[in-house]
């Protein structure tokens, strides 16, 4: 992909996102200019951006919503939500052709059908005729290449103009300007002569009539622009100081890395190098047979080879950090969407997005938040009417906060809808055999609350577009979990429900190997495991208690992994043992395990509780819900 | 441009436009075509830019946050200093009359309408600069 395209991709998705967001801003407050003038200069800034890239079509579309807004910003029209809502399907379709130029490296070449018909969604309600050579995508007026004496003489008229032009404030700096710029033109033209004499008639403070004579001495019919227009209709205001106090905060819009976090790399980078001379020196000593000298420095240099590896781990996690405003910008879209659909009049408000976590945890955030706010949406949030009835504001209020909790992340939803129904909850878990009648007599209320986040319910009969198939809270508990987090919901009857995250806010993936030992799987930390390989009994050989085999000339000690773990049924079956052949601290060992299994990145979580002094690096969730444990080898008695 | 021009001539641009890909793209065009190529975001940071260098051409973009290219030529065009001479070239993917009419009234020596074919970006700066095309 060429760098324009790359560049293009990233800029119009930033443009969307902030013109997503203006959209929205400026739809709740309409008397919001910056919003509305935000939202507009994002679609005049895309549509720019297609133009560069060749994308006439999303430029044309584009041009249509972007006139819709203009007529916004200058009040011949409001903005409402009709219009919020074509403009957004506008961005729709700019995302999903961002997307398909993200796969195939080139703007789609059959994208005239959507343009036409997002043109056709602007075309009711025409805004102020802006003349017919408006279209975007055309070749600019001016003749290309081989016309430079046009150009020369367009630019020499422009000029003329200009002296021309009202003896404003500004006037004498114009006059200069142009001036300047035809000496420019007729020298470039070649037209030296004239050039010079332009300039002394200038420092002879000629008049206008005299210097536009010798501007035009060069070029004897040249008249590329207009003539001036009447002073009266030059409106200095027009296009004015309108965006300048529009502070522009698009910086916090784009991810951005602390160059602090970056310099920090770099003097790593620069130890890294140091090093590397230094085993440089090392060999060299090893090849002079300086085998004595060779084993303390090999030493020293592992000592500091493994504290740069862990400060140098530290330094790139502090770069995957990132806001939370990375997802949650998504959701005032969404959640606008779910309203409309759903038609409850919802206000969603946003704290804390600038919370940071690691990227691995915040981006992973979205599809869970997603169906805690559809859940909201949908079953907590009551029907205007209800709320009238229950003497709240018509609008429902759901409120998605972040922070931090020493080294925890928190996030919470929290909406003033009517609670959960515990009643019909204990009803239908018992309907679904969720629990026995006995246990569901049992719990207290915020148990019986609780139950939402077992695997298969929902308390929905009719199955909406935005939830209630039956996924919703046991699919955000599962992804909570297997993030190392824990979910908890309160509910308070007819005053609200807060769900909360309770999240780690920095994550590491370890690469591991799965195996399965006496119908059990177990992880393997990946950074120990050298091969796997077959070897037949009848190659194993016994040493006192102990088995050993021979593998690449060395002697290598088997251990059965279902032994070690007092695991169930013997391996002893088949005539091969299949063994993981492993490197822990220097010293390589052989484990014989049942069946080798697959190779995956996992997050790990630590053991907790009784289960901290086992010997196991930690556990981590399985597709299927299965918690694997990842066994520390360094701490296995091998 | 027939043939090309290998000769750095060493002319200053100073490109302000807000979109960093069409900065990307002149800087591209003129860089490849000889000139020295200075960015500004904005109207405001165009006028920093010009405190600290001599340019011998703008390239101005209009819609810009902070300060918008046309109050950033009407207030280029009141300085007192020499910068007020330098040739500004206005660059939008406005094409109406009025359009135009509104940047020459703020000082604007010439407008081209966006999307540019490169040789066209290139000629005119040329030309505005005093380079032979």
């Amino acid at each position: 992909m060429n760098e324009f395209i790359e560049q293009f991709l990233i800029e119009a998705r930033e443009l969307v996102e902030q013109g997503t967001a203006d959209l929205l801003a400026a739809e709740q407050h309409p008397d919001d200019a910056e919003a509305v003038a935000g939202a507009f200069r994002a679609f005049h800034t895309l549509k720019g951006a297609a133009g560069i890239i060749d994308f006439a079509a999303m430029a044309r579309a584009l041009h249509a919503a972007e006139d819709a807004l203009s007529a916004v910003r200058s009040g011949a029209r409001p903005l409402d939500r009709d219009l919020t809502g074509r403009c957004l399907s506008c961005l729709d379709q700019v995302v999903a052709w961002l997307d398909l130029i993200a796969q195939s490296g080139e703007p789609p070449a059959d994208a005239e059908a959507a343009a036409d018909s997002l043109v056709a969604l602007f075309a009711p309600d025409p805004p102020p005729a802006n003349g017919p050579d408006r279209p975007t995508g055309q070749p600019d007026p001016v003749p290309a290449a081989s016309a430079v004496s046009e150009a020369v003489d367009a630019l020499l008229a422009a000029q003329a103009a200009l002296l021309r032009g009202p003896r404003d404030e500004g006037f004498e700096g114009r006059a200069a300007a142009a001036l300047a710029t035809a000496v420019n033109v007729l020298r470039a033209a070649g037209e030296g002569d004239a050039a010079a004499e332009l300039e002394r008639l200038a420092q002879a403070g000629a008049g206008v009539a005299d210097l536009v004579r010798a501007m035009r001495r060069a070029s004897p019919e040249a008249d590329g622009l207009p003539a001036p227009a009447p002073a009266a209709a030059r409106s200095p205001q027009q296009g004015g100081l309108r965006g300048e106090e529009a502070a522009a905060d698009s910086g916090a819009r784009s991810l951005r890395v602390d160059i602090g976090r970056v310099d920090a790399l770099v003097r790593l980078a620069g130890e890294f190098t140091v090093l590397m001379n230094a085993a440089g020196h090392a060999a060299a000593l090893a090849e002079r047979g300086e085998g004595r000298a060779l084993a303390p420095l090999l030493k020293r240099q592992h000592g500091a080879l493994e504290r740069l590896v862990d400060a140098f781990q530290h330094a790139v996690l502090a770069l995957r950090v990132l806001p939370l405003r990375h997802v949650f910008q998504r959701f005032p879209r969404l959640v606008r969407d779910m309203a409309q659909a759903l038609d409850k009049p919802l206000r969603l408000v946003i704290e804390g997005e600038a919370t940071e976590a690691d990227k691995a945890i915040v981006e992973a955030l979205f599809e869970p938040l997603l169906h805690i706010l559809r859940n909201a949406a949908d079953h907590a949030i009551e029907p205007a009417a209800a709320r009238r009835a229950a003497g709240k504001p018509e609008t429902g209020l759901v409120v998605l906060r972040a922070r931090r909790e020493e080294d925890r992340l928190v996030v919470e939803v929290e909406d003033d809808g009517g609670g959960l129904d515990t009643a019909r909850i204990r009803a239908v878990a018992a309907a679904r055999g969720v629990a026995s009648p006995e246990a569901l007599a049992a719990l207290t209320e915020e148990e019986a609350g609780d139950l939402v986040f077992a695997p298969g319910f929902s308390t929905r009969p009719d199955v909406t577009d935005y939830s209630g198939r039956g996924v919703g809270m046991d699919a955000v508990r599962v992804a909570v979990e297997r993030l190392g987090g824990r979910v908890a919901l309160r509910s308070r009857p007819g005053l609200g429900t807060r769900v909360r995250l309770d999240l780690p806010v920095s994550i590491l993936k370890t690469e591991v190997m799965t195996v399965e030992v006496g119908g059990q799987v177990l992880g393997l930390p990946l950074d120990v495991v050298v091969e796997t390989t077959r070897i037949p009994r009848a190659a194993l050989a016994r040493i006192g208690a102990a088995r050993a085999f021979v593998w690449r000339g060395r002697t290598v000690p088997l251990l059965d992994l279902s032994g070690v773990l007092e695991a169930e049924g013997s391996t002893e079956r088949s005539s091969e043992a299949l063994v993981v052949v492993t490197l822990v601290a220097g010293a390589y060992g052989g484990l014989e395990v049942g069946r080798f299994g697959e190779r995956m990145s996992v997050m790990l979580r630590p053991m907790e509780g009784l289960l901290a002094g086992l010997p196991c690096l930690g556990t981590t969730l399985l597709g299927d819900g299965r918690v694997l444990i990842v066994l520390d080898l360094h701490e296995l008695q091998l | 441009m027939a043939e090309a021009e290998p000769i750095r001539s060493g002319r200053r641009v100073l490109v302000i436009d807000d979109a960093s890909l069409v900065r990307l793209y002149y800087r591209q065009l003129l860089e490849d075509d000889g000139f020295v190529v200075e960015e500004a975001l904005n109207g405001l940071e165009a006028l920093e830019a010009l405190l600290v260098g001599p340019f011998d051409l703008l390239i101005v973009d209009v819609n810009m946050p902070r300060m918008d290219g046309l109050t950033f030529l009407r207030t280029l065009r009141r300085l007192t200093s020499a910068a007020a001479a330098i040739p500004a070239l206005v660059t939008s993917t406005e094409a109406a009359a009025q359009d135009r009419e509104a940047a020459r009234a703020a000082g604007a020596n010439f407008y081209l309408v966006k999307p540019l074919e490169p040789e066209v970006l290139t000629l005119h700066a040329r030309l505005m600069c005093g380079v032979p095309a």
